[in-house]
């Protein structure tokens, strides 16, 4: 196991690398001369040439580079801009935004995406199993804004039963936080219950055509003792994994839907911040993202490798 | 950090719950169109960020709206003989938010640094004064180095609101616009960046009594819908920049109260008149702004409540000249300029367009409606921030629709945009005649001859048309109908003084 | 696949492939699957009314008519008038053209950009495998829609700009399926064969092992193409994509949101066009996939 992980952890070190050069390297793709954007509309030429030097716009990328990893590893991100806030403390505020919300909508997935699978499975072929199909298919084809834009409509313009937007944190009033995530929750968690749906439909298929399966239900155990013991629990361990293996999509999702509904995560700090040419945000968002993807993987292989006795036998 | 971090943001999830549960009476929530940028008058940038400083701090005057000026720090003011200096006579026993004491040294230091700091944005607007005297502890004087006409005006803005001193010494000039401290009635409590700043009601400040809530949040919500949505589901008091085209409907809401409130500023084409091409002869110029119906653009894009116009200044104001009206559409006469100008037809034309929906909507207005006249004109949309940056390198033909957002004197609107050194003029118009009108506007300190000059600006800028104004846009505030007393400044910002809400 | 045999040219050395008859069971099992099948008809009809938008349209997608803003469905105007006064179906129909080509080139792009390298990493493997593949799984890391964002912030907005900023952020994926793929074909006897008589790794990269992965990866293809459709209509959402008075659905999309409460409806279609285009395109992909590899 040890081993294992040690190896996980080693091939992600260059992946890491790769990521915050890329990153790192969005700043000179972004347009625009940050120096004239910080000194503003009126700034002159030699103002502009000190914020260069303050900066350290003109040292070579490669010395850009190495003080910019050097400055997070202190955990300095920078200082914005726009609002002279540092961006650490910044993106601190905006992780409990984006996880609520990609709880919540990890949470929905989960409730419709796994009966539904099931369902589906256990009918194979059958008309639950069509409805469930046209339904998933329809879940991933659908744009998450549009339907962010419809549910306004409805939910917020026509009935006015929730707010169109905005957001309120959970430990400042649990009920105005339910009511100002559920329709972002169901939004960025639709194409996700899709994927959760096909993904717990096959892999019941798959278990529910094991010896095992068979055996305990030669052996007389009722029908949903079976099902549930034995087939769904061995089922949960791929779901599990895919579900962990979605963080990506979610995070994703999460732009589109911050947008959409005026949620001030970190997927519309991004928006916002290439809008803005804050090119320090943009890099630090995407810079933790990417990290926390491949933190995501690694506990997806971890997890995978734990409940595959077979996997561990082999190592 | 992280722990001192967390700890403020549970103290402050406990001390809002506590108010929450107190009942909603005592917090004013108002929905920004915009995330401000840095809360300090010296480097502001955005029309929001104004906003937010003038609920928190008082300046040295202010504008009434009917734009009379308005005594608030300085008590009472009076220009020596020669008009070069202005002596203030300060609010005595007004402290700073941090309790440090508001006087005569304060305001000069304040002035100083709006004049000197680096990255000041007002400097050019008060490049007049030659020093500034603090002779007695609540006595300031100004001195100019020639009559200054706009000068008061600019106290009554952003150059008037003053931050302690002893807060810039700690915090840093640099770093002051996160934590800004300055005198008046609600100090900066938190800001979370693109959600909200919080500020709260100062105890022991002189007029505490008028200030009926005790905090107030600000929410930015940039979508227009989602700012109206949440209004009308009672999540936002008072929201700011209404969509103008939603009004009609808005106005049948029993519970929303919509007030337009009539501002000086101006939406306008700029033109690059550096770069070479049909655009750079005034006639082309002439033929594009008769090819414009200014009425229909009103009509359709903001459902006929903003004002058309075609001056610096809106036409029910005293600066704008009745010698210069506003041209109707004339098709043929378009075609008749471009004739004479010699140039080939169709004229090629591009617009930059900064990314926002109305501002797009009127773009392609002026397309559709300068296609009729022999136009080819394209429109080029890109975010707001780029279009700064192109214009700033002359890297276009055309910008718009843009302008200045609020004005207290059309000094503001005027001179930055048309003066050949004005920090707006990305026309790059540089017209002697223009500059030296706009120079007597500054130093004419008598008010009836000042308007005239004004409206020889309206008329020479009109003729030479470096720039092609279309509309005026005034500030649409919509809010809780139980909000009472609202009231606001000259050019268009919020006054909570002595506002309350009804039961 | 007929024609990739004939493209062995005479004299080489047949190389045994899948027999044809093996094409044939996959065709019988794609046109006995009902919702592949739907899928093919939406996608048919999509590019039928893209094609064709200036015969089928009923008036100009670009001509405004102030007098007649926000209108209601009609007989007139079949999904009513914008803010500007155009034709909602007119506008419709020349946005499938936005949204379609945007789909095939983006994924033209990926495809190009990402085959070649997969392949290269998986036939030959070792250290050039090692550096290619971290730098696709590092790209894989930032999220699709945040690179694309960036990337064509950094272009400029248009259409094209949209199209090659989905498509370089989209291209690992094919790189990684690519690999995968060749890494399962090179062991195959055919190519050792290939490689026995001496024929050059470009020859058997380009004749053997493409064309035996290409059956997955247009699979792969089927289904990016509905996410770039999703993609581009969200850059054109947040104003990054076509640009006006060109009609492209996001934009439509970002237009009616301003007007949501003066025209709901104005919102309904531009959405309901993309959902259709990509669910057409995501039941064509997997019918695809079920009748290559029928074990699910």
């Amino acid at each position: 196991m040890l081993r294992f992980l040690a190896n996980r952890v080693l091939v992600a070190i260059p992946t890491l690398v790769l990521i915050s050069i890329i990153v790192f390297s969005l700043q000179q793709l972004l347009p625009g001369d940050p120096a004239l954007i910080i000194g503003g509309g009126e700034a002159s030429p030699e103002v502009i040439a000190a914020i260069r030097e303050e900066y350290g716009f003109n040292d070579p990328l490669v010395i850009q580079y190495f003080h910019w990893i050097g400055d997070i590893f202190r955990g300095d991100f920078g200082v914005s801009y726009r609002t002279r806030q540092p961006i650490g403390p910044m993106i601190l505020d905006k992780i409990p935004v984006t996880v609520t919300l990609g709880a919540a909508a990890m949470l929905f997935s989960l409730v419709i995406g796994i009966p539904l699978g099931i369902l589906a499975a256990l009918g194979k072929g059958k008309g639950w199993d069509h409805a469930v199909t046209v339904f998933a298919m329809s879940g991933i084809s659908i744009p998450n804004f549009w339907l962010g834009i419809m549910l306004i409509l409805l939910f917020a313009v026509k009935l006015r039963w929730l707010p169109a937007g905005g957001f309120v944190p959970f430990t400042e009033d649990p009920i105005g936080c339910l009511r100002s995530i559920a329709m972002p929750s169901v939004v960025l968690g639709t194409a996700l219950a899709a994927a959760m749906m096909r993904h717990t439909r096959s892999a019941m298929l798959n278990i529910l055509q094991q010896d095992y399966v068979r055996t305990a239900r030669s052996k007389g155990l009722a029908e949903r003792v079976v099902i549930v013991r034995h087939a769904f629990l061995n089922a949960l361990v791929p779901i599990i994994t895919l579900a962990t293996l979605q963080f990506g999509t979610l995070l994703a999702g999460a732009v589109l839907t911050e947008q959409v509904f005026s949620i001030p995560g970190l997927g519309k700090m991004v928006v916002d911040s290439v809008f803005n040419r804050e090119y320090q945000a943009v890099q630090a968002v995407t810079l933790l993202s990417g990290v926390a993807f491949v933190a995501m993987n690694l506990l997806a292989d971890i997890l995978y490798f734990w409940a595959n006795p077979k996997l561990r036998a082999n190592r | 950090m992280t722990n001192a971090l967390l700890s403020r943001t549970a103290l402050a999830a406990i001390f809002l719950a506590g108010f929450s549960a107190a009942g909603s009476a005592q917090d004013l929530s108002i929905a920004l169109a915009d995330d401000p940028d840095a809360l300090d008058p010296v480097t502001n940038r955005t029309h929001v960020g104004i906003t937010v400083m003038g609920v928190m701090c008082d300046g040295l005057l202010t504008t009434d709206e009917d734009l009379n000026f308005v005594p608030v720090l300085a008590e009472s003011w009076s220009w020596s003989d020669d008009g070069l200096a202005l002596t203030m006579n300060l609010r005595q026993g007004v402290s700073f938010q941090d309790g440090s004491p508001f006087n005569a040294d304060a305001v000069k230091a304040g002035l100083e640094r709006a004049l000197n700091q680096p990255d000041s944005q007002r400097a050019a607007d008060i490049s007049s004064i030659s020093s500034v005297e603090a002779p007695g502890e609540y006595e300031v004087v100004v001195n100019v180095s020639e009559p200054s006409a706009q000068l008061l005006s600019k106290f009554a803005e952003r150059v008037g609101i003053i931050f302690s001193p002893t807060a810039i010494e700690e915090t840093g000039a640099a770093d002051i616009g996160a934590a800004p401290v300055c005198a008046g009635p609600y100090a900066f409590d938190e800001r979370v960046a693109q959600d909200r700043i919080v500020v709260t009601k100062v105890e022991d400040y002189w007029n505490a009594d008028a200030y009926a809530f005790d905090t107030v949040t600000f929410r930015v919500m940039p979508d227009d819908s989602v700012r109206l949505a949440n209004l009308q589901s009672g999540d936002v008091d008072i929201m700011e920049k209404l969509d103008p085209s939603n009004v009609d409907v808005v106005e049948q809401d029993p519970n929303i109260t919509v007030e337009p409130v009539a501002v000086m500023n101006n939406q306008a084409l700029m033109y690059n008149l550096e770069q070479d091409g049909p655009f750079a002869s005034a006639d082309v110029r002439n033929a594009f702004e008769l090819s414009l119906d200014r009425n229909a653009i009103n009509q359709v894009a903001f459902g006929g409540r903003y004002l058309a116009g075609n001056q610096v200044t809106p036409p029910n104001s005293q600066y704008y000249d009745p010698a210069t009206p506003m041209p109707e559409r004339d098709v043929e006469g378009a075609k008749a300029l471009l004739e004479q100008a010699g140039v080939e037809m169709p004229v090629e034309f591009e617009i930059l367009v900064p990314n926002r929906p109305l501002s797009v909507r009127v773009a392609q207005m002026m397309q559709a409606m300068s296609q009729e006249a022999g136009f080819a004109t394209e429109l080029n949309v890109v975010d707001f921030a780029t279009t700064l940056q192109m214009t700033e390198d002359g890297n276009f033909t055309a910008w718009g629709p843009i302008g200045p957002q609020f004005a207290n004197d059309p000094d503001a609107v005027a001179f930055q945009v048309l003066h050949s050194t004005g920090s707006r003029n990305l026309s790059r118009y540089y017209s002697d005649e223009m500059d030296a009108l706009l120079e007597e506007t500054r130093t004419q300190t008598d008010p009836a001859e000042r308007v005239e000059v004004f409206h020889q600006v309206a008329a020479l800028a009109a003729a030479d048309e470096p720039v092609t104004y279309l509309y005026h846009m005034p500030q649409i505030y919509a809010y809780d109908s139980a909000i009472e007393g609202l009231t606001y400044t000259g050019d268009g910002f919020l006054r909570l003084e002595g506002v309350t809400r009804a039961e | 696949m007929s024609v990739s045999v004939s493209s062995a040219g005479p004299g080489k050395t047949r190389i045994p492939r899948p027999a044809q008859s093996q094409f044939a069971l996959t065709f019988r099992r794609f046109v006995r699957n009902r919702a592949a099948l739907a899928g093919l008809i939406i996608v048919g009809l999509f590019a039928i009314l893209a094609i064709f938008a200036p015969l089928i349209a009923p008036q100009d997608p670009t001509a405004t008519d102030w007098g007649a803003i926000r209108q209601s469905p009609s007989l007139a105007h079949l999904f009513g008038t914008d803010e500007l006064g155009r034709d909602v179906f007119s506008r419709i129909l020349y946005g499938a053209r936005a949204s379609l080509l945007a789909g095939f080139v983006s994924v033209l792009i990926s495809f190009g950009v990402g085959v070649p390298l997969g392949m290269v990493a998986g036939y030959f493997g070792g250290f050039l495998d090692t550096v290619i593949m971290r730098i696709v799984d590092a790209f894989l890391a930032i999220p699709f829609l945040i690179l694309a964002i960036a990337l064509a912030a950094f272009l400029g907005p248009s259409l094209s700009n949209a199209m090659i900023a989905i498509g370089i952020s989209f291209a690992p994926v094919f790189a990684r399926l690519a690999r995968a793929q060749t890494m399962v074909v090179k062991v195959e006897e055919y190519i050792e064969a290939a490689r026995s008589i001496g024929a050059p790794h470009s020859v058997i990269l380009s004749r053997h092992v493409f064309v035996n992965i290409l059956p997955p990866l247009l699979v792969q293809t089927t289904l990016a193409i509905a996410t770039a459709i999703i993609a581009e209509a969200a850059l054109g959402f947040l104003g990054l994509g076509q640009q006006p008075p060109a009609p492209s659905w996001g934009s439509m999309l970002d237009n009616a949101r301003a007007s949501l409460l003066i025209a709901p409806t104005m919102a309904i279609y531009p959405g309901v066009a993309i959902f259709l285009t990509v669910l057409g395109f995501n039941l064509l992909g997997d019918g695809l996939h079920d009748a290559l590899d029928p074990k699910d």
